[in-house]
């Protein structure tokens, strides 16, 4: 039996396919952290020392998690093997298939770390993190798999304001994502149970747990503005993807300013959290991807 | 447990759904982005698809909050604390309120009890543990504002009121955890051999019903 590796278009598919899983699979986890499932399962790699836990909502959400991990890591080594296999995917992606799988590995270290570490606050937002930019090296894998199959180097490189406007839009919503993590790893999503001040005052002092809730909201505000900033700033780029991202950020920005409101309001049921997560999810990725494309040079002597 | 119709919070589950629904589909759209799509109003139409949903979740979601139909039915659904009754043992329920405790107090009281003085006053030691069942849950179900004759001191930040926010079950349980966790006197009974089922440390939900049903101080 001969084994027929993909092409590029099936590399692409199979790539696209893990990023959505992958999504998918950040949202699990969101919703594993706001039920408090994070230990529902105390030992790891087994739940209960068994493969098939003791049927209880919380065991079922962390060992599906669990499961839906396993599941985003096969599909990755699956489109590693393929892409190793072809010679010309091999020369185009190698770098970015290096990362992906870096970082699987250290996103299935990490996640065994928040149950062997009791889900200690600074390792289950390291965790998060590090879903991030995994999600973000899946992209860039599909991506290349794409360009290479459509053929040709349609994207120019863009200029340097634009370019550094979108790294740094991308950074600014992971650290936003990262502090909305930490504010649910410590609790302090209802540290102010109001808005948009807290507790009935503007602007209080920026200690403990309403700090740290405060802090989140003005990134919010900062985001906001400065994603406004770069739709501006980018719309005159050749790239139609760059420039659909641009503009859907700063309304993806609003959908998630009214989650986080309602989110507090409604004392973090945990469906909001998710759709919460899930809003910054994509909007990394959609920006992340945008600043992926910015910065692709074409390739000397594909004729670009 | 869900006050007032239900409707608006199902609108808003429907909103949350739609949300996800939007953003897979608007993830997928950004990866198969082909070459020759090449107009912006794909990217138009996104905005507005985003802009839409916003608009639809916010309406819902503030006649969710508007009702009272909160957070603990939701949020908690097959938490331990919604099943606690007055029949519930003082241990578990102690142990049901422990996780209420860290999901609704633990934020600014912090979960060992000790608070955040002076904007967040310590539990451990404090008076309404040893107050009756009646004036502990008042602190909970009106705030800090409803204690009226005694003004806030300096520093000290406003408890908000839990009465459309929480059950009776789910404050009940996190009184008795509050009692029995940080409570010194019950310390001093235990090492002298008292009954630690002592009625005074169990605060069942038909107390809490009895606190909410004689409104807010004066």
């Amino acid at each position: 039996m001969r084994l027929v590796f993909p092409g590029a278009r099936g590399v692409a598919r199979l790539a696209r396919a893990t990023v959505l899983c992958a999504f998918g699979l950040i949202v699990l986890g969101a919703i594993v952290r706001s039920t408090g499932s994070g230990l529902a399962c105390p030992d790891w790699p087994l739940c209960h020392g068994r493969l098939i836990p003791p049927l209880q909502t919380q065991v079922l959400l962390e060992w599906f998690h669990r499961l839906a991990a396993f599941l985003v890591s096969m599909l990755t080594l699956v489109l590693a093997v393929s892409i190793l296999a072809r010679a010309e995917l091999r020369r185009v992606l190698l770098v970015r298939l290096v990362l992906a799988l870096g970082l699987l590995l250290m996103q299935i270290v990490l996640g065994a770390m928040t149950v062997w570490h009791l889900l200690q606050f600074a390792v289950v937002t390291w965790h998060l993190g590090n879903a991030l930019l995994f999600l973000a090296a899946l992209l860039a894998l599909a991506e290349g798999a794409q360009r290479l199959d459509e053929g040709g180097e349609p994207v120019r490189r863009e200029p340097w304001g634009v370019r550094v406007a979108l790294v740094s839009v991308a950074a600014a919503t992971l650290l936003q994502t990262l502090i909305g993590g930490l504010v649910s790893t410590n609790h302090a999503g209802l540290a102010c149970p109001d808005f948009p001040g807290c507790r009935g005052e503007m602007f209080p002092p920026l200690e403990g747990l309403v700090g740290l809730q405060m802090i989140h909201r003005y990134g919010a505000w900062l985001l906001l503005a400065f994603v406004v900033l770069v739709a501006f700033m980018t719309r005159k780029v050749e790239d139609p993807r760059i420039r659909a991202a641009a503009v859907v950020a700063p309304a993806l920005v609003v959908l998630q300013v009214a989650l986080g409101v309602f989110n507090v309001l409604l004392a973090v049921p945990v469906w909001i959290t998710a759709a919460h997560l899930a809003t910054a999810t994509v909007l990394f990725a959609v920006l992340a991807l945008a600043a992926l494309r910015a910065h692709v040079r074409p390739r000397t002597g594909s004729g670009a | 447990m869900i006050q007032g119709s239900p409707v608006p919070l199902v609108s808003a589950q429907a909103a949350i759904a739609l949300v996800l629904v939007f953003e897979l589909a608007l993830l997928a759209r950004f990866l198969a982005w082909r070459r020759d799509q090449s107009r912006l109003n794909e990217g138009r139409n996104l905005v507005l698809h985003a802009l839409l949903l916003a608009a639809v979740f916010a309406f819902s979601a503030s006649r969710v909050a508007r009702t009272g139909a909160l957070a603990p039915g939701v949020s908690g659904a097959g938490m331990p604390w919604e099943s606690v009754t007055d029949d519930t043992p003082l241990a578990a329920a102690a142990q049901a309120g422990q996780r209420a405790y860290l999901n609704r107090c633990a934020p600014c009281h912090l979960p060992a009890g000790f608070g955040l003085p002076p904007a967040y006053p310590p539990l451990v030691g404090s008076v309404y543990l040893s107050a009756t069942r009646e004036a502990h849950a008042q602190v909970a179900l009106w705030g800090s504002d409803a204690l009226g004759a005694r003004p806030r001191p300096a520093g000290r930040a406003r408890m908000p009121a839990f009465a459309g926010a929480a059950t009776d079950a789910e404050l009940s349980a996190i009184l008795t955890y509050e009692r029995v966790a940080f409570d010194l006197n019950r310390r001093r009974e235990d090492a002298g051999g008292a009954d630690p089922d002592s009625a005074r440390h169990h605060v069942r939900p038909s107390d809490v019903a009895k606190a909410r049903a004689s409104g807010p101080p004066r």
